[in-house]
């Protein structure tokens, strides 16, 4: 109630507050745009985060050449990497499609753990290999323990 | 009664310092390390796990108050639900900061980069900025009474964020796992752990909790002070 007393006795316009009131509101229209960018751009085009190699075979020759995230699993052994030209070249498969992927770079530490699992982003050239410029590994989908490992050894 | 609030509040500090130090204990030396990561910069960064997922709880806890605190300021129109509320936000924030920071450093040598736009990452930096945004509508806006009354309306929106960004993982396809529950079935299977790894997480996301509430009764103090003196300013002034 102070409140009301108090701007009522000061109806000077203090050019400080009004400042103080456009910066913030700049800065508003600068978050939600923001917002809305991220929002949009993960979205995408496809509308996922990434395919599965069933999906992207699916779409045939239309696919050649855009922009694609895709995600499988590691063919164990099909990792060859060639550390002077840092060339590295594996499969992903989802079971039913195998898809080979040549990336240029470093090779990650953990790409070799049983089960590893790869999100790709690049695009698919015309020869069917998927050319990505950048190597994502997924994280395990459990933590084991060494004790519990050890059991299963001695079994 | 104020020195004896006093006193409860700061057994409940010495009692969150031993719980956070507990949980660092917990995290760094007690907790084995995951023996089916191969990578050495990944096992010690699974660690991590530990302070994010506490960081989240924490987080959590604050921006749930702020939801809460801000209904009851528009139902009741009583000054202290947005004392409760802002405070709730700033706690919010902090900790929702710690979650990506900790997120980010622990997926650099997890998932071979430092931040990718996937549906829960983005969720997650959208939740941030929506209560940045929050917190510069209440500095934009100069009398207390239509500030309260604009971020308490902000407020209960603001707070959808939330659970989009707790669903986002179990709804779309994502890199990130889902640690309690069932996952998108295309996307990564449900998520397990070993008996400590299950132990140290449940202690250390109990240890956040308290730490929250400690800072969250901490920062209404604070609050409540400082309307006390923007008051006085006032009653001065007139």
């Amino acid at each position: 109630m102070a409140q009301t007393t108090l701007t009522r006795g000061t109806t000077v316009v203090r050019p400080a507050a009004a400042n103080k009131r456009i910066k913030f509101a700049i800065g508003g229209v600068v978050v939600l745009v923001a917002v809305v960018y991220l929002i949009v751009n993960a979205l995408g085009t496809t509308g996922q985060f990434f395919l599965t190699v069933s999906e992207v075979q699916a779409k045939g020759t239309s696919i050649y050449g855009r922009p694609l995230r895709v995600s499988g699993d590691i063919v164990p052994d099909s990792i060859d990497w060639n550390a002077p030209t840092l060339m590295l070249k594996f499969s992903i498969t989802d079971g039913s499609h195998t898809m080979p992927v040549s990336f240029h770079g470093p090779k990650p530490d953990n790409m070799n753990r049983e089960g590893s699992q790869a999100i790709v982003e690049g695009k698919l050239n015309a020869d069917g290999v998927f050319q990505a410029n950048t190597l994502l590994l997924k994280c395990p989908s459990r933590y084991e323990e060494m004790e519990i490992t050890e059991v299963k050894a001695v079994q | 009664m104020a020195r004896r609030s006093g006193r409860w509040l700061m057994a409940l500090d010495v009692v969150a310092g031993l719980a956070i130090l507990g949980a660092v204990y917990m995290a760094l030396v007690y907790a084995p390390d995951a023996a089916n990561l191969t990578s050495e910069n990944e096992i010690k960064a699974q660690h991590i796990f530990y302070f994010h997922m506490g960081c989240n709880v924490a987080s959590a806890i604050g921006l749930f108050t702020s939801f809460v605190a801000s209904i009851l300021f528009l139902v009741t129109r009583r000054r202290i639900w947005d004392s409760i509320a802002v405070s709730g936000v700033e706690m919010g924030l902090a900790f929702g900061i710690g979650v990506l920071a900790s997120g980010s450093v622990w997926a650099r040598p997890t998932w071979n980069t430092w931040w990718t736009w996937d549906p829960r990452l983005t969720s997650a930096a959208v939740t941030v900025l929506v209560y940045v945004a929050y917190l510069m509508l209440r500095g934009a806006v100069e009398d207390p009474g239509r500030r309260a009354r604009f971020a308490g309306v902000y407020g209960v929106f603001a707070f959808v964020s939330v659970p989009i960004t707790f669903l986002s993982i179990r709804l779309w396809r994502t890199i990130h796992p889902v640690v309690f529950g069932a996952a998108n079935p295309d996307s990564q299977g449900s998520f397990g752990m070993g008996p400590n790894i299950r132990l140290v997480l449940m202690y250390s996301m109990f240890a956040f909790t308290i730490l929250a509430i400690t800072l969250l009764i901490h920062r209404v103090r604070l609050e409540l002070r400082r309307e006390e003196v923007e008051h006085l300013k006032e009653q001065l002034a007139a």
